[in-house]
């Protein structure tokens, strides 16, 4: 690898141990990956976050970092496991909220945004198209990469880390412009796209894409004009299901926009998504059988301030059953501002909790969660390795009809 | 015999070889309490990796993997190195910050390598040594 003088120096310990360490992991990644040199970055995201995955031995590590180093970027960290404001119901023991407490104080010292997101371009982390940026947390990066054109490789969270106190990345992938053209196309029927009216629909269809793309850029025409929450989602499912950190809609997405990328970028022919494929994929999700549910989680990604509205207004005035957990996961930035609009009242008077965590670390067992219902695909995807309860996934109005009657509908 | 390979994380450790010929995901994959093995379609189930050096083709699984394996070694029950045919970020990254030696890209076989077999791996001088 080429290394400029600053560079060289911060490998050879000049600006101290941490910065050294992080400085080894990006040369190493980068002569992985067959680059030669690394490029400078306008902001990083990621970092760990959780305390059941990481334990004692990585807060310690991140405290480590943070003695000798600090961001050189704007800088945020991952969803954390607890919310002060309902630690019971979400099982937090004074162990784990201490060990969290030290996760919260260390990226203070390191200098990173306040507040733990997987949605950080909604909590004032906001890169521009083109920009070199270093981002974990697949569906974060694949927003960033997808939605803004902004630029980031499939990090992990101590290469973020290790971008966010050197401000470097190395030179390789998807930072490339000649990575980042469509591999693999799919087109939409007139009668999908119609189906297209819920978000749970769009899930599904990440999904779809996801499991056939892997770790391909796929293109997919015939997408109705999206925003950003459809976005978010669709993203996130096929970064789940595949490891799609790039995708394009044609005609909709800035890059393919400004390239004229069309599903006839790519040589073999698409694969035509119908309503039965569409329905299929619904159907291999989750059952939609009526059952029980005793616990409701939605905002994964997590949501916006338009949509923690929705939820509000979904709920017009009813309230989550005895015996269900409704838990809506969102930013300590978002809900703040839908705090202003009254949506995060809304949802409390009605028994719900607008939760600053993540679902996917969610310790299931110690909720005492027996039957899970979310309108999120990630969420399925990763409740199935934490719990035994196989989750119903559909529409928002079905997981909000489940948290107030206590059973998933028809 | 010695055998040339790439070097991704430094440092030179020796000990008794756990090997498998199937990809190993260390997220999910092991215990990071006890260093055993607990992925179900891994031949290594029930091993623990604790003083081995851990050899086996390439990584698999979720990038969370590299704090697993940083756990394992911190708290003593970890490889003392690690040999791959192919190595990934994701293994390499955890071998970098646990400082145990990883070496990738062998020059030549290592299918000679079999479990217990004493194993040591330079990768500061970049190869990996066992057998007469």
């Amino acid at each position: 690898m080429d290394l400029t003088e600053q560079e060289s120096a911060m490998h050879g310990g000049e600006e101290g141990p941490a910065v050294a360490k992080a400085m080894e992991l990006l040369v190493t990644l980068g002569e992985l990956y067959g680059a030669t040199e690394l490029v400078d970055i306008t902001c990083a995201h990621g970092g760990l976050a959780g305390i059941e995955v990481n334990g004692v031995e990585g807060v310690e590590l991140l405290e480590t970092f943070a003695e000798t180093a600090e961001a050189r970027v704007p800088a945020t960290y991952n969803p954390l496991t607890f919310d002060h404001r309902y630690a019971e119901a979400l099982g937090a023991d004074p162990e784990g909220m201490a060990l969290q407490r030290r996760i919260e104080a260390a990226y203070d010292r390191l200098g990173y945004r306040e507040g733990g997101t997987c949605t950080p371009y909604e909590a004032g982390n906001l890169p521009a198209y083109g920009e070199h940026i270093a981002w974990a947390e697949s569906s974060a990066l694949t927003y960033a990469n997808s939605v803004i054109g902004a630029r980031t490789n499939r990090e992990s969270p101590i290469s973020a880390i290790a971008a966010a106190v050197t401000g470097k990345t190395p030179y390789y992938g998807l930072q490339l412009a000649e990575n980042r053209v469509p591999e693999v196309a799919f087109e939409l029927t007139a009668a999908a796209r119609d189906r297209l009216t819920t978000t749970d629909r769009y899930s599904a269809l990440g999904y779809y894409v996801g499991t056939r793309a892997e770790n391909r850029v796929p293109i997919v025409g015939g997408l109705p004009d999206l925003d950003p929450p459809a976005l978010k989602l669709l993203g996130a499912a096929m970064a789940t299901y595949g490891s799609v950190s790039l995708f394009h809609a044609a005609g909709l997405t800035p890059e393919a926009r400004e390239h004229g990328h069309t599903v006839d970028a790519v040589e073999a022919p698409p694969t035509t998504i119908d309503e039965e494929g569409l329905e299929a994929a619904h159907r291999d999700l989750g059952p939609s059988a009526g059952r029980s549910v005793d616990t409701v989680v939605l905002g994964c990604p997590q949501y916006a301030a338009d949509q923690l509205e929705t939820v509000a207004s979904q709920l017009a005035g009813a309230s989550v059953a005895p015996g269900v957990d409704l838990f809506v996961c969102a930013s300590g930035a978002v809900r703040e501002r839908a705090e202003r609009s009254g949506a995060v009242e809304a949802i409390e008077a009605a028994g719900g909790m607008v939760t600053e965590t993540c679902t996917c670390p969610m310790a299931f067992d110690r909720i005492g969660t027996e039957s899970m219902a979310t309108d999120s695909t990630k969420a399925v995807f990763y409740a199935g390795g934490t719990s035994d309860a196989e989750p119903a996934f559909g529409s928002l109005e079905a997981c909000i009809e489940a948290a107030t009657t206590g059973a998933w509908p028809d | 015999m010695r055998v040339p390979c790439r070097p991704l994380s430094g440092g030179r450790a020796e000990g008794p070889a756990l090997v498998t010929e199937t990809p190993l995901s260390f997220f999910g994959g092991v215990d990071p309490e006890t260093g055993e093995v607990v992925d179900g379609a891994s031949d290594l189930h029930g091993r623990r990796l604790g003083g081995r050096v851990l050899c086996f083709p390439k990584p698999k699984g979720s990038t969370a993997g590299w704090v697993i394996l940083y756990r394992l070694v911190r708290n003593g029950i970890g490889p003392v190195a690690i040999v791959n045919h192919e190595s990934d970020p994701v293994v390499a990254s955890g071998a970098i910050v646990a400082e145990i030696p990883l070496v990738d890209t062998p020059e030549g076989p290592l299918d000679a390598i079999e479990t217990g077999d004493r194993v040591t791996v330079d990768a500061d001088a970049g190869f990996v040594e066992f057998g007469g």
